[in-house]
């Protein structure tokens, strides 16, 4: 993984990162693996890819998963029947950014070592929700972040994420990195 | 004007179910039972500021509905806004245990 990534990894308690869509999958596996080795729980919200399909993916480049807890808010857009299960909630979709604060707030305050909460991914978000609502559930959950003392890694991909939102998120942020095709 | 009252209040209690309507049926987010809460609270107050100043003797369907079924919902939605916010928090603490 980039130096400069772990150096601002290590310095900066909320980053957001600007992902080409190449480097996408890579760069979330790099980051995952680099904090849960560093033996930090991880509160992952995942928007992008279903829970078991991650937890294959972690498996297969060997992380461990023991340390994370999965808020998936898209299983259940597909299924709706589907029930929690050990290291998992599911929300009922990507539009319940109420449930997804509540929910991170119990995960927050249930783990008590050091932690980050990984959003995977904001351009996702903006799928389903409008850029306003995005924009004021960024700044609600940096505020938190802080609050709570976490470390925070907010993904995006670029070309997909509005330049108005990103000068917005600038504010809110420690620092903006950018992962491009060189 | 007393019609023009009943009909704000009539259409606000409406919102409140609409709001109420698409938490159920569309898995929104927790706060559409809110907002429906706040729409219902509203029509109700707004339908008893109405009923003190003299609208007493417009017994009407509307009344009838300001009266019963507003506050039924408005206790049916505050009781499952409380328990969508339990369950979640109880949700969580299951699935961390480990």
């Amino acid at each position: 993984m980039d130096k400069e990534l772990l150096k601002q990894l290590d310095e900066n308690k909320i980053i957001l990162l600007i992902v080409d869509p190449e480097h996408y999958s890579e760069t979330n596996i790099d980051i995952l693996s680099y904090l849960v080795k560093k033996g930090l729980y991880g509160i992952y919200v995942t928007v992008n890819k279903p829970y078991t399909a991650l937890v294959e993916l972690l498996n297969k480049e060997k992380i461990k998963t023991e340390n994370l807890f999965f808020i998936d808010l898209i299983t259940k857009e597909f299924n709706r029947h589907i029930t929690d299960t050990q290291g998992c909630i599911y929300l009922d979709s990507p539009h319940c950014l109420t449930d997804l604060a509540i929910t991170l707030r119990h995960a927050v305050e249930t783990v008590k070592k050091e932690k980050f909460i990984f959003l995977d991914s904001l351009s996702t978000l903006l799928i389903y929700n409008k850029i306003e609502t995005i924009s004021r559930f960024a700044h609600f959950l940096t505020g938190k972040m802080r609050m709570w003392d976490t470390k925070g890694i907010i993904i995006t991909l670029n070309k997909e994420t509005d330049e108005t939102l990103i000068s917005r998120l600038s504010q809110f942020c420690d620092s903006i990195y950018h992962i491009k095709n060189d | 004007m007393i019609e023009i009252i009943n009909i704000i209040i009539l259409v606000v209690i409406f919102l409140g179910l609409v709001f109420i309507l698409l938490d159920f049926l569309k898995h929104q987010d927790i706060v559409f039972l809110l907002f429906g809460q706040f729409a219902l609270l509203i029509g109700f107050i707004c339908y008893l500021i109405s009923y003190y100043s003299g609208n007493e003797s417009y017994l009407t369907a509307y009344n009838a509905f300001a009266v019963i079924v507003a506050p039924l919902l408005l206790f049916v939605t505050v009781y499952s806004f409380y328990d969508r916010l339990k369950s979640l928090e109880n949700r969580t603490k299951k699935a961390m245990k480990k």
